[in-house]
């Protein structure tokens, strides 16, 4: 038995808006216990080329912020043990932060995932995530100093996505004992570690020190294989359980 | 030093970035003020880059235009031929007293990738440069000057191919490996600390302009025009005169119209602010927060969003905006060039178009200075294509046949 959870990613709409449903579907097939889903943003900064071009692909396609919803629902609709939403500052601060982070609570979303918005909270993003009671999990990096790692803490409550290595998402990630040290550092409950994960052998070297270990450009580069989008994304998961 | 003007500005990078951007601020703090970064810049500045730049009085226009005093700033006279020089030797020498081996930049016109390939050429230090492939395809001679000041050019495909992909891309490579490299900015944007040292680096335009009118005509000038892409040489320009009883305008990018896709007037009736390559400010994008693609004739005005401390000015009501469409421009480069003996970059003849707007309509006697930013020869591809369209494709046909 796995002793970790699985947080599966994948682009909103991406390759296209049947695809993008039916991988959902592989999700909850294969036993994901957790799905992050993406609303493409045009200027991804965190992302490596392969979730870049998705995102990409997906808005030339005609994806609209609010057509979220439809995935969202899909999601919910399976029974996913948590659903999370992952985005870019400028389209979370369009659509009203509050008003974002209330729609997507009452829609059951558990996390928001925000990388460009920092720590220091300028726009009250985490602040109003505490009151209304969704979690926002700010992103831990290995090169991050005692303070910063404090100040996450703070913000965190108890929640945190953690990249294990510096750079941008889609390279492979080597996880030695540094990057569990790190983990272990960020004393935080629920972490849900993740960037270059693709293989069983790196979700299990997680185990005991992460909540949930994140598959996501893995997923989206089957995604782009061209075959068929639901067999695509169970067998690239299954390679990881 | 303060994260926003305002409302605008800010640090909006992932926390993976935290780090290098507060060793930049630290370096700013303690390398920049410092006795050897001050006499090697200063002495760079003169030496190598060509400073102080002319102030050059244009009696023909004029006279022609019948109303101010028309003085033009020649930043195109500096080294590589804009005001882009005087950022990136900044930049690149105070990377190199940081210890860093490699420096890389964005560029869409090419004329900051030039600028910061040629510091890096004379300081030693190693050079990538991130350009769209469709900026590319439209300033070839900008790609050839950076290969040969030995820098490496690396095409963009993300997006729109042009100069905000150029800047992602460039924060993509920074954020894979900042310890050994510095992110060569480019514009007076981008998360603090970038929008300070660009204008620390550029406020020599309107310190000099300043002292050298000062010295001819004894008194300030009356409106200052610089044009407006992300905003560096108008921050330059505008700083000095910020205190004083000065117009200021900053002329944008008209394009060939009004809709989406045809300009890049940031600073429009309806402004939007948005958060987007690590800074806050008015940004082109569509409801939902996704970046609209933008139009100008000149590569470097290009761009969808705008720098701070303008959009804050602009907001103050200290700054005014104008626009000047394609058409408006070549005009005003013809114009500047047969009667000035002044040959524009297609950014600069922005801020000459306005010059023929603005001069006729003030007093006699009264005093216009325009920022020339840069020089047009890098255009000549493009201006000629469109002034001379036949005579220019029969003269590529034969270049491409020998
Ligand atoms: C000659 C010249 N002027 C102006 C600009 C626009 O930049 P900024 O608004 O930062 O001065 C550029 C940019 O490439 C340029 O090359």
């Amino acid at each position: 038995m796995r002793n970790i959870k699985i947080m599966a990613h994948l682009v909103a709409g991406y390759p296209d808006e049947a695809s993008c449903i039916q991988a959902i579907h592989a999700l909850a097939d294969a036993g994901v216990e957790i799905a992050e889903l993406q609303i493409p943003f045009s200027d991804p900064t965190a992302d490596g080329e392969v979730i870049t071009r998705a995102s990409q692909k997906a808005l030339d396609a005609g994806f609209r912020v609010r057509d979220i919803w439809r995935y969202i629902d899909t999601a919910k609709s399976l029974g996913f043990e948590e659903v999370h939403v992952m985005t870019y500052g400028n389209i979370v601060y369009r659509w009203g932060v509050r008003s974002f982070l209330e729609e997507m609570h009452s829609r059951g979303i558990t996390g928001v995932i925000v990388p460009d918005l920092p720590l220091e909270d300028d726009d009250r993003f985490y602040a109003a995530a505490r009151e209304i009671g969704i979690g926002a999990l700010p992103v831990a990096v290995p090169n991050m100093t005692p303070q910063r790692k404090a100040l996450l803490k703070s913000t965190a409550s108890e929640m945190v996505y953690a990249a294990l290595r510096q750079g941008v998402t889609g390279r492979s990630t080597d996880i030695t004992g540094e990057s569990r040290e790190f983990l272990r550092s960020l004393d935080i409950p629920k972490i849900y570690a993740g960037f270059g994960i693709s293989s069983r052998e790196q979700v299990l070297s997680l185990e005991q020190f992460a909540y949930a270990a994140v598959i996501g450009s893995h997923i989206t580069r089957a995604l782009g294989s061209g075959r068929n989008a639901y067999e695509s994304v169970r067998n690239a998961v299954e390679r990881c359980l | 030093m303060a994260r926003y003007f305002g409302t605008f500005g800010g640090q909006y990078v992932g926390e993976v970035l935290k780090p290098a951007l507060f060793e930049l601020e630290r370096a700013m703090t303690e390398i920049l003020p410092g006795s050897e970064f001050r006499r090697e810049y200063s002495h760079l500045l003169r030496s190598y880059a060509g400073r102080p730049t002319p102030l050059c009085r244009a009696d023909n226009l004029t006279r022609e235009l019948g109303g101010a005093e028309i003085y033009i700033k020649l930043e195109g006279l500096a080294q590589t031929g804009a005001h882009k020089i005087n950022n990136a030797l900044g930049q690149v020498l105070l990377a190199k007293l940081m210890g860093k081996q490699r420096v890389i930049a964005e560029t869409g016109a090419g004329q900051h990738g030039v600028a910061v390939a040629a510091s890096a050429a004379k300081l030693g230090l190693e050079c990538e440069v991130f350009m769209g492939s469709a900026d590319i395809e439209r300033q070839q001679p900008n790609v050839f000057l950076m290969k040969q000041f030995g820098a490496e050019v690396h095409p963009v495909e993300d997006g729109s191919k042009t100069l905000k992909d150029a800047v992602n891309a460039a924060l993509k490579c920074w954020i894979e490996e900042s310890s050994r490299t510095f992110y060569v900015l480019g514009s007076a944007l981008g998360p603090y600390p970038y929008p300070d040292l660009v204008r620390e680096f550029q406020q020599i335009i309107g310190i000099e302009t300043k002292q050298q009118l000062s010295d001819m005509t004894g008194r300030l000038p009356d409106t200052v025009i610089a044009c407006c892409g992300g905003g560096s040489n108008a921050v330059g320009m505008f700083s000095a005169f910020l205190d004083d009883p000065v117009r200021l305008i900053a002329v944008e990018a008209g394009g060939t119209g009004d809709k989406p896709g045809e300009h890049a007037v940031r600073m429009g009736k309806d402004r939007t602010m948005g958060i987007i390559e690590g800074y806050k400010s008015y940004f082109l994008q569509d409801p939902d927060g996704q970046v609209q693609l933008t139009h100008s004739i000149s590569a470097g005005l290009d761009y969808a969003g705008i720098g701070p401390e303008l959009a804050y000015l602009g907001d103050a009501g200290r700054i005014e905006f104008a626009r000047a469409t394609d058409s408006d421009v070549l005009e005003a480069y013809s114009r500047f060039a047969s009667r000035e003996g002044l040959l524009c970059a297609l950014e600069s003849a922005h801020a000459a178009s306005e010059v023929l707007k603005q001069a006729p309509q003030m007093e006699k006697g009264s005093i216009l200075v325009m920022n020339m930013s840069g020089r047009g020869d890098k255009d000549i591809f493009i201006t000629a294509g469109r002034l001379y369209p036949e005579e220019w494709k029969q003269y590529l046909l034969r270049e491409a046949a020998k």
